[in-house]
This record gives structure tokens, sequence and C-alpha cells, in this order.
């Protein structure tokens, strides 16, 4: 890890909603914003959040191995600003977000999950 | 709201702040990060300027596969005039790749393809300026396959190499052996 | 009570030539609901970024995300790439990098005060700022050869060096500039019809901007204390005379000023930077391909920018995120809208000086 004074926090996908409810506070934590990235058969989920007027630190809340179809929990309900990005990913992964509306950021007719390995490295 | 009118007034009184353009010219200014220019004769053939442009606009084809002639093109309506290559040019210091500080007019329908023998070959070789997007699409394609060509030529040769070295290994082994061969015959012959 | 009409606000509109739209339902003049719709602009720039790109050529791509925060986010992208490469940088890199980044914030402020006058019916005003704006931008082509696309981040150093007769002009240019500025800030500060439209209009309290996690001018308007550049150290402002700059009110009136007060505080960190260059090489050398992830926060003029780098060893990254800061403020402005009077909106939008092709890349 390159950035110093990271926190990584491992969690799953049931647990993480809690989780980030009972530590959020929202006079202290800044959320940034909900993070993908593909690992060519799962994916990893990150939620990435920074501390106001603290030097360097970043908080990271990890999911690792997502499977494609999973059903991924929406942080709305404890951060209201969060559905822009979550739409972001339902769009751009294709994924199962809960109450993602699709269409925000791609055209209909616009292929789908473009940034999933095996759409632009081919299955 | 006083104020700014007095300054509205005072505008209108002074002397406009912007330019005349098209009819007084808008020069560049110093170090402006205009047309890359390049000069064959300091070239060294490195392809770094190649590999390192962002949008594909330097291309080397190589006309002669034999002799690993290469011929450097340069699209600059393709050209994002980052300065990438000039850094990468281990000769650049030199004037092999320089990035002048003026720009070429826009290319129009009916506008003359600029000519000058420093933008490299594919500029000069154009004259339909409403033909430079499609022949610039050809010759990507073909300095690909121009790549290819001496990918595999440099295959044959290095497999070619190897067969004659390998023949000479076993002419010389036969030889050797002959020699050997004939020895013994001789000492058979002459027993002493 | 009253008609309830449904008014669309782009996304043709003269306001602002980007693809936003708004969806408004009025009653009267008074909005009640909205929608967003943030347009069909999306490039797959991130998908380029992995697939048709080396690592060391990404950054040119995605300097062209936007042509006002072009220098952000080649910055963003190469401050992580040389944390994977283990690059380490000289004072005289980092200076002049601050340089150029703070002259982008300058311009990129003052076009967006401008615009505010404008949309204000106050053109005399835009034009003024426009016509001092000028000045960064000159100044901006005079350092990097270009005026938008400055493309002067290269992975371990600078595209080129100061010369000692153009370091003697910006610093002239950059005082006459102060002295434009601080002009500005009157015409704005007591101009009544302007206050008319911009005080007390749009306001974001402090607990707004909390709650919705806004970021750059919009949260420093609100008294929120998030800055990118006093949070992270990527670029050496500390020593450079960076002062974060706040106000309390949260109007559109409050947001203008924060952007100007930002202005004074850069061309004082610009003239900072040209007393304390030293000598020193202007590029470093950089070996080998970038392996690991990090995380990266710089603040672009309109806010924070987050990138998310992770490369694997090979030419080509595995993963390169681009959060922009108009993605952080998308949130808030929608909330701000129910309630306010719709001959407010665009005032209200363009003091958030959205940039819809960042957010959809």
């Amino acid at each position: 890890m390159i950035n110093p004074d990271l926190i990584m926090k491992e969690v799953t996908l049931e647990s993480v909603k809690d989780e980030i409810k009972a530590w959020y506070d929202e006079n202290i934590h800044h959320y940034v914003t909900v993070n993908a990235v593909d690992n060519g058969d799962s994916i990893t989920i990150d939620w990435i959040f920074s501390e106001y007027e603290v030097k360097n630190k970043l908080y990271v809340f990890r999911a690792e191995a997502v499977p494609y179809d999973a059903e991924i929990p929406s942080m709305v309900d404890v951060i209201p600003s969060a559905w822009l990005s979550e739409w972001d990913l339902a769009d751009m992964f294709d994924l199962n977000i809960e109450n993602a509306v699709r269409g925000m950021f791609l055209e209909p007719e616009a292929p789908k999950a473009p940034l999933r390995k095996e759409t632009y490295n081919g299955k | 709201m006083v104020k700014m009118f007095l300054e509205s007034l005072k505008n209108l009184t002074s002397k406009p702040e912007t330019k005349g353009y098209p009819y007084t010219p808008s020069p560049e200014p110093k170090g402006y990060k205009g047309t890359i220019l390049y000069d064959e004769d300091l070239c060294i053939f490195c392809d770094k300027c190649e590999e390192v442009c962002p949008p594909g606009a330097i291309l080397f084809e190589i006309v002669d596969v034999e002799n690993n002639k290469r011929e450097y093109s340069y699209n600059p309506y393709l050209c994002i005039y980052c300065h990438a290559c000039v850094d990468a040019c281990p000769k650049a210091d030199e004037g092999c790749l320089v990035q002048s500080e003026t720009r070429l007019p826009p290319l129009g329908r009916d506008s003359k393809v600029p000519k000058d023998k420093r933008l490299g070959y594919f500029v000069n070789r154009i004259e339909e300026a409403k033909d430079f997007d499609k022949k610039w699409d050809e010759f990507e394609e073909r300095a690909r396959e121009s790549r290819e060509k001496l990918a595999e030529h440099k295959k044959r040769m290095k497999l070619k190499k190897q067969q004659e070295a390998k023949a000479k290994k076993e002419a010389e082994a036969k030889a050797k052996q002959e020699a050997e061969a004939k020895a013994k015959q001789e000492a058979e012959a002459n027993p002493q | 009570m009253g008609n309830k009409i449904t008014v669309v606000f782009g996304s043709q509109h003269i306001a602002i030539p980007e693809p936003v739209s708004f969806v408004f339902q009025t009653e009267n003049e008074i909005i009640t609901d909205v929608a967003v719709d943030v347009g069909y602009v999306h490039r797959g720039i991130e998908q380029a970024a992995v697939t048709k790109f080396k690592f060391n050529n990404v950054q040119y791509l995605l300097a062209r995300v936007c042509g006002f925060c072009s220098i952000t986010h080649a910055s963003a992208y190469i401050h992580g790439v040389e944390k994977l490469l283990g690059v380490e940088t000289n004072k005289k890199i980092d200076y002049l990098r601050t340089l150029v980044v703070e002259l982008d914030r300058i311009h990129s402020h003052m076009l967006a005060n401008g615009h505010v006058a404008e949309v204000c019916g106050y053109e005399n005003l835009f034009m003024q700022t426009i016509k001092y704006r000028e000045i960064s931008t000159e100044i901006l082509e005079i350092i990097t050869g270009n005026r938008i696309q400055y493309d002067y981040y290269t992975i371990g150093g600078v595209s080129r060096d100061l010369t000692l007769e153009n370091e003697k002009m910006i610093r002239t240019r950059l005082k006459e500039l102060r002295e434009h500025v601080l002009k500005l800030m009157e015409f704005f500060e007591t101009d009544y019809t302007l206050g008319l439209k911009t005080k007390g209009v749009g306001v974001v309290t402090y607990e707004m901007a909390k709650k919705y996690n806004t970021a750059g001018p919009i949260a420093r308007a609100s008294g929120l204390k998030t800055d990118a550049r006093a949070e992270f150290d990527f670029l050496p402002y500390e020593e450079l005379g960076y002062k974060m700059q706040i106000r309390t009110e949260g109007d559109v009136w409050a947001r203008n000023m924060v952007r100007f007060d930002e202005v004074l505080n850069s061309i004082d960190i610009c003239l900072n930077v040209l007393d304390g260059l030293g000598e020193g090489d202007i590029q470093v050398k950089v070996k080998g391909r970038p392996k690991g992830e990090t995380f990266i926060r710089v603040e672009a003029p309109r806010g924070e920018c987050f990138y998310y780098v992770k490369g694997n060893g090979t030419k080509v990254m595995e993963r390169v995120r681009v959060r922009v800061p108009t993605y952080a403020n998308v949130p808030v402005l929608k909330e701000l809208f129910v309630g306010s009077k719709y001959s407010d909106a665009q005032a209200i939008v363009l003091s958030f000086d959205p940039c819809l092709s960042c957010t959809a890349r």
C-alpha cells in the first residue's frame, strides 16, 4: 500500500451497511466515492472516506471477491449524496445496486458494462 | 453601481482590449507549442517518438524490408502538440525533432496541403486536402503491414542464419569425421 | 396553490453551454420538484485509459477530460503513478507544478465569477472579469506554450523550465492582476443590483454542506473546512503560504467571494513560488512500470478531485478511476432548488460552476 495513512477495513456485502452506519459521522468524515475494480472473475468494491482537516487520512471499506450478480446495498440512507456514484457504478459495471437507476450516464443503445474486463478484453 | 458605471465610461473611451483579428495578425507567443519539425539526416531511427505519441500522429513506414529503411510520416492534424515526442527524442538537442513556434493553417476542403520537407513524407505526398483523412487511414494500415513484414523478414533471416549455422556446424562435424576416418585409415594402412 | 407548470432548463440553454438538463416542477414561481439529467457526454475515458494508452501516455488523455481543470487531472494521475514508481521529485519541480496549478485555478475561478455575473444580467461585469482573466491565460501560455491544454506535467518532472525574462514578466503581470481582482471584488461586494440577485439566494447551510458531502468553493462558502490542498501534501502548499478561505453565508454571493479570495491567495502562492524557485533539474529519472494501487486527492478549481490508480506491472494500467468535483456537488444542487425561485435557478447553477463533461467523462 502506497498511501501511508490509509486505514483499510475488509467488509462483506451483508455487513457493510451496518458497519458504515455505526462508524460514519458527518461532522468528521467526508464521503469521497464508491469505486469498483474488475479482477477478471469478480469485483472489488471500495467505499472511500476522508476526514476533515486531517492530513493524508483515508478510510477504505473494501469488499473483495464480489460476484458480478451480487446484490450490493445502497448507502443513500446513511449518506444522502451517495446516489450519483452508485448509479455510475451500476451503469459502468452493470452491477446490481439497490435502487440504482440505469441510463444516467450511458445511452440505452450503448454497450453494456464498458468497464468490465470481459467487455474490453473479450471473453 | 456608480463605480461600475464610471468604469464602463472609461472603457468606452479607452482602446479596445481585443485584437483586430483577422485583419491584424494574431502572433504566437514566444515558446508556443507548434508544429513538430523533423530532420531525417540526424535521425537514428530509434522509433521512440512513434512509441510515445499518444494519438499516433507519428508513424514510420518501413519501405525497404531488406535494408530496414524507414520513412518518417507525421499527421499535423492528428497531433495534440503535447511535446512528448520531442522529450523522448535522443537527438532533440541537435535538432532532429523540434517543436516550432508556428502553427499550420487549418485544413479546409479546398485549401492546399502544406508542403515542407521537414513535415515528413506523408504530408508531402498528399495533393488534395479532402483526401487527407482517408489517405492517412490507408497509410496507417500500410505502416502496420510493413511492420509485420519486417517482423516476418527478421524471423526468416534469423531462421536462415540458424539454418546456415547448423549447416556449417554439420559440415564441420562431417569434415572432422572424415578427417578422423582418413587419419584412421592412414594409420591402418601404415601400421609401422 | 396557483399554476403548476413544468419548466425545462437545458439541455440547450443560453446560460450554460453544457448538456445538463433540469426539469423543474413549479408552482407560480417557486420550484417544488426537480429532476436532474447529466446528459450523454460519456466518452469512455476510463476505459480508454486502461486499454488504448500506455501508462506514460494516459496523462495526455486524462488532461482532455475537461478543458478547465486539465492540469488537475494530469497532476492527479501523475502523482499517483510517481508514487507507484517510487519517484521523488525535487523542490524545483514541485514549485513549477504548483505555479501552473494555481494559475489554472485563477483563470477558472475568474471565468466562473464572470459567468455568474452574466446570468444575473450583468454582462458588463462579465466582460470586465474576462478581460482581466486574460492576464492569467497569457501567463499560462508563456509558461507552458498553450492556453488550455498545457501538457505541462510529465512523469517525474515538468515539460519546460521558466526563463529569467519570463519570470520577471510574470511577476509584474501577477501584481497587475491582483490590483484588477481587488477592483472586481469591490464591484461584486458593493453593487446593489447584483446583490439582489446573489445575496441570500441558493443558500447551502453548514449542515447541508456536511450532509451532502460538498466539495470545493461551495463547501468553503458554507463554512465547511474542506480543501484537498490542506488535507494532502502532494505539492508544498504550506510553505508557499496557502490559507484556507472560508465564508459562512453559503449563498451565491459567498461562493463568488470565496473564489475571489482564493484567486488572491493563489496569486500570493504564485509570487512565493517565483521567490523560492531555486536551481535544479526539471526532470528526474524514471524507471520501471507501475505496480500496486494508490488513492489520490487533489484540489481542482471546482473542488476536490479523486483518483484511484492501479497498475499491474505491465505497460497498461489496470484501473483508473476519476471522480470529479462536480460529482460531489450535484446531489446538493438538486436539493437546493426546491423552494427557490425559478428566476434564480440560473445563478444557482452557475455559482456551482458545474462541469458536466467531467462528470460523465
